[in-house]
């Protein structure tokens, strides 16, 4: 990463990250070597497919890994601390305060026998030293920036009585009250319509951008990253494939997978009369992440596919030619040429 | 897609090398009350089918007894004979063959009346689940009703009605043990009902009957295990309750309960083994169950996982 | 309700204003209710589909789509009978099946198959292969079958599985291969037409392109029909050659797929496709075009389901409700706003 051009240093710095589940039916590395690095301010889309370990780097960030998983190697550097070696305790003054996580379904995060006042305020007790009234001020002022009408009588409902939508707004503000340095989340509108998908990403990268957090938002849509995302890192298998500038990644994906997984999106082409064309697809199914095959893990699915990718791991190297001053890295033994 | 699969040609693993590799036997095998649990009741199913063959008297029969070797103490006490282990009753039977025919007369008592309640239970579940309506609250609100009681008070009161006897015990067992898995399948029905699988065979012109008997049947039956093992354990306590109330078995065939109630009135003339060595076995047998069926719970409920 | 007009064929599929509801009041008890000093036992109906009519021509895909409980699953499971309609018609080939009991239906299942939503649960996880897949056929049949092995290799090999597959067990497969199985299930009594629910939300995105080529494939192979419903706008203008929005449990805009994408007419259509989201183009700025979320449909609104969200309603739309009208290029619309005052034909798509 010699060629960044910011001077400051990263806020987040995962290097080497491995994130192995001991199970009964064999290892899963659900995630193996990925490292990358989060700019204070940078929104950065994790993308991939079920099974691609996506949400388990988000986990491995918060320190929510549970047996028989384990963090077996790498560092996870925030603000220049490694969160893997730090204690239960410690995390959990960096969890909620620091790093704040957002995820699918709403109702995981807030608890259905208290109040949605309370769960903000509680959240405000812990890290800040605000008095009662100064929380329930903030709770209000809060919950009237996510955009929920009438928050004071609002504050007194229970969870159950939201929508879908207004209840991920209650998330996002519980998230952001603590004015976290890093939000990540974890399909946080994949459960929603798409007018109410809409909405709460434009609600997520307002309040991000107001309060300089960086981000992450781990999905499967590539579509929805696109909109939203600074850099995007495409994972497959548990490892990454290819990461850099969200326009680069999108124009000019170089990893087949990127490229399969862009034009496997149904497009406009299919408004001709006679039989329509077919889309184009990744052949295959993405292969049991417990019997991998050597070399590359996209090799048998890939049409470029060489003696060699079925013997050798691809090395993430950064590709030159570049327009931007983002490197734009790839893990392919016969990346995709430039040109359209 | 269409290609062979290359392990096509390898020969196909036989259901038992399947099961010895599944995820199952290996915490099985890791678990140590689950096979001493399993090993006690292997013991008693090994007694109870071999056992007779190798005790030294049929107890039942008259011409083997002699009453002269009558309450004889344990072979390892004053007084006791090799012949007679754990020692002989006041008729001179041995108490030890009594037990292997008195295990055999408990053990069958709860398993057929585990089976019969099982299927009394799984139907009456499986209508209420999925006919639901008014047929389900009738069947529901009986189980109810059934549940409000304790169900050594019911047998006790079935079994006063009835008269005593091997089949009226199986019948007072039966209807008080029916309730759990009604509503045990009758939960799982619903759920099963929900999924579309069921509602594709419905688009598939399938028969209500068929519906049951191929799709729900077959995916509400797991968690039955756990409960139909457990039950074992209680009907046989039950039983020797009744049998011990003398309500129970009739003197002919006398379970491990009769035996116990058989040895209760000399228990405190100094004569203990003839009522002890009986209530120890029920409860290792019960004890046995118990921990298997602990651990069927744990590997079959998802929910634990 | 005026007939249909001078269509040379009978429609394959055809449903006219059919409406379902559902008492979600549960018993007595659980409807008391004790307020200002009164008992009362209200009954809550869910409004699930109101009037909703369309037509399914042979060889022709028709998608449905709308956001989460726009009743769209219900209307396609109202139209195979996995509900008892509670109002309307439907006609398979010009016969009203809408009162057919189980032995009336049983000629008519042949016709019509089902594809669902959710790969894990759409599979009886107890069944082979080969016995889930040949269900619907064995079921048809009045005498036993003798080549039914190969008539299943055969069906397997329609969807891109093969023999190894024939003695699995659904557990043994992925998300994006159990989906062919129950194709090959939904294919096995050569159906006419086939109701596919959400058939590739489930799945991960360079599975559903592999599923929808053999959707394509496949009809164009047996020539049958879908009815199509998706909540994915990029799926729907895939597949679809035309097109009905839902919302609420009405009708609120039909037409050919590319007049929809081009033209859409009723606000609501216009907020699905500027809320979809375009691979590469920045999220803009918002658009305050449609605000709130879907109200009840326990309690629907009078006048124009929409009108609540609606950054165009005025005083008509609370009292009057839109019926859907065409407005030409056999696009039909109901909104009070594209309302040509000289078509007061009823239209069904």
């Amino acid at each position: 990463m010699s060629n960044s051009e910011q001077v400051s240093s990263p806020l987040l710095r995962v290097q080497e990250l491995r994130t192995w589940f001991h199970t009964f039916g064999g290892l899963v590395k659900a995630v193996d070597g990925v490292s990358f690095d989060l700019a204070p301010g940078e929104i950065m889309g994790l993308v991939g497919e079920s099974g691609g370990g996506k949400s388990m780097i988000g986990f491995s960030i918060m320190g929510l890994i549970d047996p028989p998983g384990r963090i077996e190697g790498g560092r996870i550097e925030f603000d220049g601390r490694n969160l893997v070696s730090l204690s239960e305790d410690e995390m959990r003054g960096i969890r909620g305060k620091e790093i704040a996580m957002i995820f699918q379904d709403p109702m995981t995060a807030l608890n259905p026998l208290y109040t949605i006042g309370n769960q903000i305020e509680e959240t405000l007790a812990l890290h800040t030293a605000l008095s009662a009234r100064e929380r329930r001020a903030k709770a209000i002022e809060m919950l009237h920036r996510v955009g929920i009408p009438q928050p004071e009588q609002r504050l007194n409902h229970y969870p159950h009585q939201f929508s879908g939508g207004m209840r991920q707004r209650v998330v996002i503000a519980i998230a952001m009250i603590a004015k976290p340095r890093l939000l990540i989340a974890d399909e946080p509108t994949t459960a929603l319509d798409v007018t109410i998908q809409a909405q709460l990403l434009r609600l997520m990268r307002q309040q991000v951008v107001e309060s300089g957090t960086s981000m992450i938002l781990i999905t499967h849509d590539l579509a929805a990253v696109s909109q939203m995302a600074d850099t995007i890192v495409v994972l497959y298998c548990g490892r990454i494939v290819e990461k850099g500038p969200a326009e680069a990644i999108i124009a000019r994906p170089r990893h087949p997978y990127t490229r399969g997984l862009i034009d496997s999106i149904p497009h406009e082409t299919a408004e001709t009369d006679g039989p329509k064309p077919r889309l184009s697809q990744i052949p295959g199914n993405v292969p049991d992440i417990r019997r991998l095959p050597p070399g590359c893990a996209f090799a048998p699915r890939c049409r470029f596919a060489t003696e060699i990718c079925r013997t050798t791991d691809p090395v993430l190297a950064e590709q030159p030619a570049g327009r931007s001053s983002h490197p734009h890295a790839v893990a392919c033994h016969h990346p995709l040429a430039v040109s359209p | 897609m269409a290609a062979p699969h290359p392990l096509s040609s390898a020969p196909v693993p036989s259901r038992l090398q399947r099961f010895f590799a599944s995820e199952f036997f290996h915490n099985y095998r890791r678990n140590l009350s689950a096979v001493l649990g399993s090993l006690i009741v292997l013991g008693f199913l090994f007694m109870v089918t071999i056992g007779p063959f190798l005790v030294s008297q049929n107890p039942y029969d008259v011409a083997q007894l002699d009453l002269m070797a009558a309450f004889k103490p344990p072979a390892w006490l004053a007084g006791g004979s090799s012949e007679f282990w754990l020692g002989t009753d006041g008729q001179g039977r041995d108490v030890l063959a009594s037990i292997v025919y008195g295990s055999r007369i408990s053990l069958i008592i709860g398993l057929v009346a585990m089976g019969g309640a099982c299927l009394l239970g799984t139907t009456l579940g499986l209508i209420a689940g999925f006919y639901g309506g008014r047929l389900d609250a009738i069947i529901m609100r009986i189980a109810d009703i059934q549940l409000s009681f304790p169900s050594v008070l019911t047998a006790l009161f079935l079994m006063s009605a009835f008269g005593t006897g091997l089949d009226k015990v199986l019948i007072a067992l039966i209807s008080v043990g029916w309730v759990v898995y009604a509503r045990t399948v009758r939960g799982s029905t619903l759920r099963e009902t929900q999924k579309e699988y069921v509602q594709a065979a419905r688009v598939s012109g399938l028969p209500n009957r068929k519906i049951i008997l191929r799709h729900v049947l077959p995916n509400v039956l797991t968690p039955l295990i756990v409960v139909a093992t457990i039950q074992v354990g209680t009907f046989v306590l039950i039983e020797a309750s009744l049998s011990f109330l003398g309500v129970g078995v009739p003197v002919t065939q006398p379970s491990l309960g009769l035996l116990i109630k058989n040895g209760f009135d000399v228990l405190f003339s100094g004569l203990w083994w003839v009522s002890i060595f009986p209530g120890l076995f029920i409860m290792l047998l019960v004890f046995g169950i118990n921990l298997l069926g602990d651990f069927l719970r744990d590997e079959l409920n998802p929910r634990l996982k | 309700m005026s007939q249909p007009t001078h269509d040379p064929a009978k429609p394959l599929l055809e449903v006219r204003q059919l409406e379902q509801r559902f008492d979600v009041s549960g018993s007595f008890f659980d409807r008391l209710r004790f307020s200002g000093g009164r008992i009362s036992a209200p009954r809550r109906i869910v409004h699930a589909v109101n009037g909703v009519s369309l037509a399914v021509k042979r060889g022709e895909v028709l998608g449905i789509v709308g956001e989460s409980g726009c009743g769209k699953s219900t209307l396609a499971k109202t139209i195979v009978k996995l509900h008892e309609p509670t109002g309307g018609q439907i006609l398979i080939e010009g016969e009203d099946i809408t009162h057919h009991d189980f032995t009336r239906m049983r000629p008519v299942r042949k016709k019509l198959q089902m594809i669902f939503q959710d790969p894990y649960a759409s599979l009886n996880p107890r069944q082979k292969v080969r016995d889930i897949i040949m269900e619907p056929f064995l079921e048809s049949q009045s005498a036993p079958v003798p080549d039914l092995a190969e008539r299943a290799l055969a069906l397997l090999a329609k969807v891109g599985l093969g023999v190894e597959h024939l003695d699995r067990y659904p557990h043994q497969f992925s998300g994006g291969q159990r989906q062919r199985i129950g194709i090959a299930r939904a294919l096995s009594v050569q159906p006419d037409l086939i109701i596919a629910d959400e058939p590739v939300s489930a799945l991960d995105v360079s599975i559903q392109a592999q599923i929808l080529n053999l959707l394509m494939d496949l009809k164009d192979e047996f020539g049958f029909s879908y009815l199509f419903i998706t909540h994915d706008l990029s799926v729907v203008r895939y597949i679809s050659d035309r097109i009905g929005v839902m919302y609420l449990g009405f009708m609120v805009e039909t037409g050919p797929t590319r007049t929809i994408f081009a033209e859409p007419k009723h606000p609501y259509t216009q907020a699905l496709l500027a809320a979809a989201p375009q691979l590469g183009t920045k999220l803009g700025p918002a658009s305050e075009q449609v605000r709130g979320e879907v109200p009840s449909a326990i309690d629907l609104p009078r006048g124009c389901p929409f009108r609540q969200r609606c950054p165009l309603a005025f005083a008509r739309c609370a009292d009057e409700r839109p019926e859907l009208r065409p407005v030409g290029g056999g696009q039909a619309v109901a909104c009070h706003l594209s309302e040509p005052a000289t078509q007061p034909a009823f239209a069904a798509i």
